[in-house]
């Protein structure tokens, strides 16, 4: 698998183009180091190798000497009305530099407050005093990080009342006001757009895609009624048409599939992974047209 | 940017936090009730503080969070304690599961100590009168598991070598010390947590077992982590070893239960351990006596 597309257009923190990539889980270690396949990189939830000196932090050693390593983190609780845990973000930090992370995000959610961890990404409401709180936390904790912070849009289940603008103007104005970068979640942009009614395409036309440094690709599972993220299966097609138009609207970024649920062999998953490939190929034809 | 700089920039935020904290305490706490949207606690709020969507109203769109909390952490509890699982039956064990997630929620950023307090939390935890005369061999199947838990992410110590164990002159083996390595511990159970345990890991589907003593030694070595039967007089030779006591005084206990002969075999048991990596140091100093007087 090639790992990274031609004529690609930079993001303007100037992180490199890593190609197609997967997210690291457990199941995969001996495939991974076994068969060493042909992956631009892995992504490692953060959270899975802090606070442990067991096998998992060996084998990511032994990973991170093959690939580039970025780190996807769910625990910062950027929104939470709670003040940043330093104790935790010093781990971070060192994570990244033991890992040499290409870079490090988490997520544009509270998971808890009053010093409580749910582990789920509670949304927030999308209005002023949010995200003057979220500007304020996010600009603090990159300070400390000493790197800016790529934060991924969250499936969400829920409306507040007092939102007062949409989500994908939230994000560009958190990432303009934060001077952060932005995780896109395709598959997340699908499912919030069916289980609030938003247009997807618009959400896609707000994003201000020189700040997206990658973007997410995964499976959910559709309740009819609603959707939720579960990351238990393929990427359905029209999470794969929102991605085509990601990849053209930002000349190429780096992708990264999840697969969380009834995660099925390295093969499989690298199949899955193949499949963006197409849209790949072709975006940065088209974002060449576009930027002539 | 130190912390100290960095919580005061944050500290500009109390302002923000104290207008946004409210509405997402009200959350938290609807989503980590049992009742989820139903409880009191949410119903009050609910109506000005969410919307419907097409589909489904407020309190089943918040409900998507409250169950995918207690699934989430029920889950974990689920993987860390499949033996227990197994004792319990799901229904029994969502129960305990319900009731532990209520009084113990987390308040860290890993869950990897999440389930720390349970063996403790089984105790003292309502259960049905068919299980409470089991409650002992419940505790003990807790903490094995705990432990297993424990010691695969517990902090690494290289293993001292089998060599500096053969390097020891024997005129010093009374006054030999073992330090253990940080990922090791060592049990006397009244039941047979450990043979329950294999067998349902096999897949046997076995009978809650009856009192019978056992001991057992769990470590990890190679990054695994092992689980070593221990016959009673080992037990009895390693356990003041590894609370620092010199050779000579283990043997003294071991002696109790082994008698005379512990000494022919006791030899062929350190060389098994070691090369097992059970020690992270071997000599005739205390460690701490050693390091203090490195510095």
């Amino acid at each position: 698998m090639p790992a990274v597309p031609a004529n690609t257009a930079p993001n303007r923190f100037g992180l490199p183009h890593l190609g197609l990539g997967l997210g690291l889980r457990t199941v995969h270690y001996e495939a991974i180091l076994a068969t060493r396949p042909a992956v631009g990189f892995f992504e490692l939830l953060t959270e899975n190798y802090l606070g442990t000196e067991g096998r998992p932090l060996r084998i990511v050693e032994q990973i991170a000497e093959l690939y580039p390593l970025v780190l996807h983190g769910v625990s910062m609780s950027l929104g939470s009305a709670d003040r940043l845990d330093f104790a935790y973000l010093r781990q971070v930090k060192a994570l990244a530099q033991r890992v040499n992370a290409a870079w490090l995000g988490d997520h544009v959610c509270f998971t808890g407050v009053a010093g409580k961890n749910s582990h789920d990404l509670l949304p927030l409401p999308y209005d002023e005093a949010n995200l003057r709180h979220l500007v304020r936390k996010v600009k603090a904790a990159q300070e400390f990080l000493e790197r800016p912070l790529v934060l991924e849009n969250p499936s969400t289940y829920v409306t507040f009342g007092c939102s007062t603008m949409g989500e994908a103007e939230f994000l560009a104005r958190l990432a303009q006001e934060a001077d952060c970068g932005l995780l896109l979640d395709v598959n997340n942009i699908y499912v919030s757009c069916r289980n609030h009614g938003w247009d997807a395409q618009a959400y896609l036309d707000a994003i201000p895609y020189d700040r997206v440094v990658q973007v997410h690709l995964a499976g959910h599972t559709d309740h009819g009624t609603h959707c939720i993220d579960t990351h238990s299966a393929p990427v359905c097609d029209p999470v794969w048409q929102l991605y085509a138009q990601a990849e053209r609207k930002s000349g190429g970024r780096s992708t990264l599939l999840e697969w969380d649920e009834e995660i099925p062999s390295l093969d499989v998953t690298l199949a899955e992974l193949k499949k963006a490939q197409r849209f790949q190929k072709r975006a940065p034809r088209r974002a060449a047209a576009s930027h002539a | 940017m130190s912390p100290r700089r960095a919580a005061a920039a944050t500290g500009a935020a109390t302002a923000t936090a104290t207008t946004v904290g409210p509405l997402q305490s009200w959350f938290q706490a609807a989503v980590v009730h049992a009742k989820g949207a139903s409880a009191p606690i949410a119903r009050r709020r609910l109506a000005r503080e969410l919307l419907p969507s097409a589909t489904l109203t407020a309190a089943q769109r918040l409900n998507i969070y409250a169950h995918s909390y207690f699934l989430r952490l029920r889950d974990v509890l689920r993987h860390d304690f499949s033996g227990l699982l197994h004792a319990l039956g799901e229904a029994e064990f969502d129960r305990l599961a319900r009731r532990y997630v209520d009084a113990h929620p987390s308040s860290s950023f890993t869950l990897n100590d999440f389930a720390a307090r349970l063996p403790r939390f089984l105790e003292h935890a309502p259960l049905p009168p068919r299980l409470r005369a089991r409650r002992r061999f419940l505790v003990e199947l807790a903490t094995l598991e705990r432990v297993l838990d424990e010691l695969f992410h517990a902090p690494h110590a290289e293993p001292a070598a089998v060599e500096q164990l053969r390097a020891l002159p024997p005129q010093s083996w009374a006054k030999a010390r073992f330090t253990a390595i940080p990922a090791a511990r060592l049990f006397a159970f009244r039941f047979p947590v450990n043979r329950y345990l294999q067998a349902v890991y096999d897949g046997g589907g076995p009978p809650l077992p009856i009192a019978v003593p056992n001991w057992l030694l769990v470590h990890r070595h190679n990054w695994k982590v092992w689980r070593s039967p221990l016959s009673e007089t080992q037990h009895a030779l390693l356990a003041p070893l590894l609370r620092g006591t010199t050779l000579g005084h283990a043997l003294q206990q071991a002696a109790r239960f082994g008698g005379a002969s512990v000494l022919q075999e006791v030899g062929a048991w350190f060389t098994e351990w070691t090369g097992d990596g059970l020690f992270a140091a071997i000599g005739v100093k205390p460690a701490a006596a050693a390091r203090k007087r490195s510095r």
